[in-house]
């Protein structure tokens, strides 16, 4: 009861927070894409490379976010950028990199060999087999790394509260230093529901995106 | 030996049920290769996994050696029957040897024991002792195959059920495999059930062939019954149109050649022989040389016009271009003899010497035999 | 050809960045040894622990999900798991506390939790993508459940399992600095402490520990699964 009543009480805070969140994942995880996808299909076709790029984007990952905020904000301080949004955002944007990189390289590498030629032996140029083809056909591998990616990211993002990147964290973090467990309970709740609803979201885009063909 | 006794299965999904398998009785005697033969979905498979009871059969009775299996715990009959099936099923997890191994360990053999058996498995599937270390994934289809028939002869179970084993090998290395079977078990002569819906592979490795259709058995005889008196019109389709070409893979020159021939040496006055080609009736004799190896065949109408006196054999007779070997197989001579436009060849053993003479009458006659002895025909087509 | 020239520039600049840490590491590292040490411990535990309880279950759950008796809730359960793995770690944390307040307890329940889904769900996975022939020559040769369970299921479904410890492991050591915030201890102290205080030795120190510690014990799990997976169920290109 204290839980819904916090809600009502205080929906015009946490729709703020809401979209402040959405704000910091969105804005890290489209550029994640664009670099992400881009660097994907550029290894493909370097292999050694490819190596080196996925065991970067692997060891960062592995890196505990609270640990990445903390490497970030000395460097970051140098610019007075130190907290806020700023550092939030790099490290959504690395941490999007390595799922994005990683499946759309899979993606395509796994495109049957047969597919490839029959589109080189229509004589489609490089560019046209990679529009027509070998992107279309890799799209629900690519759309299911930026999923896994954006659920990840919702949870980092609650964390970046605490370098007062804002977002529901916020509430949690709050919660806790006022031992306010509605208030915690109200973050925990939240935060939860966003993950959950935007894993549905971009689920419903994957399939909407994926070839009827493909399925 | 195993022995079904009224067998059925009914498969019941929902308020339906459907019969796989409908009193199903049959006999294997020891040693001999039983295929179970039919279209897919003809309960072929069904009769086969109900013997280890990897499907539990709802009625009926199985007898393995004599001994009532019905009421035996799946485990230890399993155990005592050698499995294969089509995709091989190695256990990708362990070795080559870790797989030939499994069931002596489980039986508890002790070490030495199963090293022994390893090794000699290799030698009886002719794969090399050095695959022992290897995993399945590092072997051809083949060499899996080789490696899921030494897994369950592992422990020498008298009995072996095989699920198309040799389904999923292509087809130049299936015949070779499916000969190195044969031989194998010429050896260590199990009592083999195999499920196969090939004709020509039921052909070549049965010694009795049980024909299925919608999991009623609609025949159990040996290969050449079944393709000399199919039972029905279904059986006849099954074994095709060309079921007395089919039936020449299953004989050799052995079996039908003429053993006696009338031969003549070379160096034979040539009117002998045209005398006894004229009170035989004969078109043309073989020549053989002091070896009792075939050299040439003496025509009649070449030299009916010949007096007395006129010379040696050799002097008259065609050179042989072709001999066949006795252990030949009767579908491969009938090829030949069109290839060559020929009537008859001689038959020579190992040393080349000969040993007989076969015809195209003789394998006519021979495949006829059994027409006219056992009138079997059966109305309604 | 170009962009290899990037990739040096960019692998350079990775390069001093990291020896620019190292150096600042050693001289935090001098200064707060003792705290580095002492909660180093505590993380360590924490981890341990939790982990170590996550992996029992998990594995159990995920074989227990995995027979047959389960069939037809199988799925439905996994589902559930799915949408539970999306909620946010410092949420399970949040949550645990307010169940059980602050201090060890819902520090090692919220990590748990935390741990425990990628395992089931890559246990039961794999599990269930070992082919069934392989199942059925294991029953055909008159292997009991148990023994096809042990030697041939799990063996063969171990690589996909240690991946899901191996992700399950990266959320634990991920998770671990932030009990600190519901009164768990460990290494996160140093690095929440030093963003309060703005101490950025501190910050430091806590926050490399903590990464060079998550990386470690990736790549430890890594090796043990290297050697505890049989190569014949290994994937090719690894």
């Amino acid at each position: 009861m204290d839980i819904l009543n916090f809600f009502i009480a205080n929906y015009k805070e946490i729709a703020y927070r809401t979209e402040e969140h959405i704000f910091i994942v969105f804005l890290a995880v489209s550029f994640a894409i664009l670099f992400g996808v881009t660097v994907g299909i550029y290894i493909t076709q370097h292999k050694k490379t490819a190596d080196v790029v996925l065991y970067i984007a692997s060891i960062i990952i592995t890196i505990p976010s609270i640990a990445l905020f903390g490497l970030m904000i000395p460097v970051l301080s140098l610019i007075n950028e130190g907290i806020g949004y700023l550092p939030a955002i790099i490290a959504v944007f690395l941490y999007s990199l390595l799922p994005i990189i990683r499946n759309t390289y899979t993606a395509i590498m796994n495109i049957d060999p047969a597919l490839r030629e029959a589109a080189k032996g229509m004589g489609m140029t490089n560019s046209q087999r990679l529009l027509k083809v070998e992107i279309p056909l890799s799209i629900p591998i690519i759309m299911a790394g930026v999923r896994y990616a954006t659920v990840l990211n919702i949870g980092v993002t609650a964390i970046a509260a605490y370098i007062g990147a804002g977002g529901l964290g916020t509430f949690i973090s709050q919660g806790i230093s006022q031992s306010n467990s509605t208030k915690l309970m109200v973050g925990a709740i939240s935060v939860s529901i966003l993950a959950v609803m935007a894993d549905y979201f971009l689920l419903f885009i994957q399939n909407k995106v994926t070839s009827k063909g493909l399925k | 030996m195993i022995e079904l006794k009224n067998l059925c299965k009914i498969f019941k999904t929902g308020n339906k049920s459907i019969v796989a398998a409908e009193n199903i009785s049959m006999r294997v005697k020891e040693g001999e290769i039983c295929v179970l033969l039919g279209p897919s979905g003809c309960g072929k498979t069904t009769t086969l996994k109900m013997i280890n009871k990897i499907i539990e059969p709802t009625s009926g009775e199985i007898f393995v050696n004599g001994k009532n299996v019905t009421n035996v715990d799946n485990i230890v009959l399993r155990r005592k029957i050698g499995y294969v099936i089509q995709q091989i099923g190695l256990f990708p997890n362990l070795t080559v040897k870790g797989n030939i191994s499994i069931v002596p360990k489980m039986l508890h053999w002790d070490k030495e024991r199963i090293d022994r058996r390893a090794e000699e498995l290799m030698e009886m599937i002719s794969l090399d002792k050095s695959y022992l270390s290897m995993y399945p994934k590092e072997l051809s289809g083949g060499q899996q195959q080789r490696i899921g028939v030494a897994r369950a002869l592992a422990a020498n179970p008298p009995v072996m059920l095989m699920d198309e084993p040799f389904g999923a090998i292509d087809p130049i290395n299936r015949e070779i495999i499916q000969d190195e079977f044969l031989r194998l078990q010429k050896k260590i002569k199990k009592t083999i059930i195999m499920v196969s819906h090939d004709i020509t592979e039921a052909i070549k490795m049965a010694d009795k062939i049980a024909i299925f259709k919608e999991g009623v058995l609609q025949q159990f005889d040996t290969p050449d019954n079944i393709l000399a008196h199919p039972g029905n019109s279904f059986v006849e389709n099954f074994v095709g149109k060309d079921r007395t070409l089919k039936r020449l893979n299953l004989y050799s020159v052995v079996d039908v050649m003429n053993k006696t021939p009338f031969i003549f040496n070379d160096n034979d006055n040539v009117c002998d022989a045209i005398k006894i080609m004229h009170e035989n009736s004969l078109a043309s004799v073989f020549i053989v040389d002091k070896d009792k190896k075939p050299v040439g065949r003496l025509v009649l109408k070449d030299v009916k016009n010949l007096k007395k006196n006129d010379g040696k054999c050799i002097n008259y007779m065609i050179e042989l271009k072709s001999m066949i070997k006795i252990e030949e197989n009767l579908r491969n001579i009938s090829s030949q003899m069109y290839l060559h436009s020929k009537s008859s060849f001689v038959c020579v053993d190992n040393d080349d010497k000969i040993v007989g003479e076969i015809s195209q009458d003789g394998i006519s006659n021979f495949l006829n035999a059994t027409y006219k002895k056992e009138p079997k025909g059966y109305e309604n087509v | 050809m170009k962009m290899s020239k990037y990739v040096s520039f960019f692998s350079f600049i990775f390069g001093i960045t990291a020896f620019m840490y190292i150096l600042m590491f050693h001289t935090a590292i001098g200064k707060y040894r003792g705290d580095v040490v002492y909660l180093g411990k505590e993380h360590l535990v924490l981890v341990a622990i939790s982990s170590l309880l996550a992996i029992v279950f998990g594995v159990f759950i995920g074989a227990l999900l995995s027979r047959k008796i389960f069939e037809k809730h199988a799925e439905n359960i996994m589902q559930i798991f799915n949408i539970s793995v999306t909620v946010p770690t410092l949420a399970i944390l949040a949550l645990s506390m307010s169940f059980l307040g602050i201090g060890f307890l819902p520090s090692i329940v919220g990590l748990f939790i935390a741990t425990l889904l990628p395992i089931i769900k890559n246990t039961f996975v794999g599990l269930k993508s070992v082919q069934p022939y392989i199942l059925e020559a294991a029953r055909g040769i008159g292997m009991s459940p148990m023994q096809i369970l042990f030697k041939i299921e799990i063996p063969n479904a171990l690589y996909v399992i240690f991946s899901g410890i191996r992700t399950a492991l990266a959320i634990n050591v991920g998770t671990t600095p932030l009990v600190f915030l519901i009164g768990g201890g460990g290494l996160g102290d140093l690095i929440f402490s030093g963003i309060d205080m703005d101490i950025m030795p501190m910050l430091l120190a806590g926050a490399i520990t903590t990464g060079i510690l998550a990386i470690v014990i990736d790549k430890t799990v890594y090796i043990i699964s290297t050697l505890v997976i049989s190569r014949g169920v290994m994937p090719e290109n690894n």
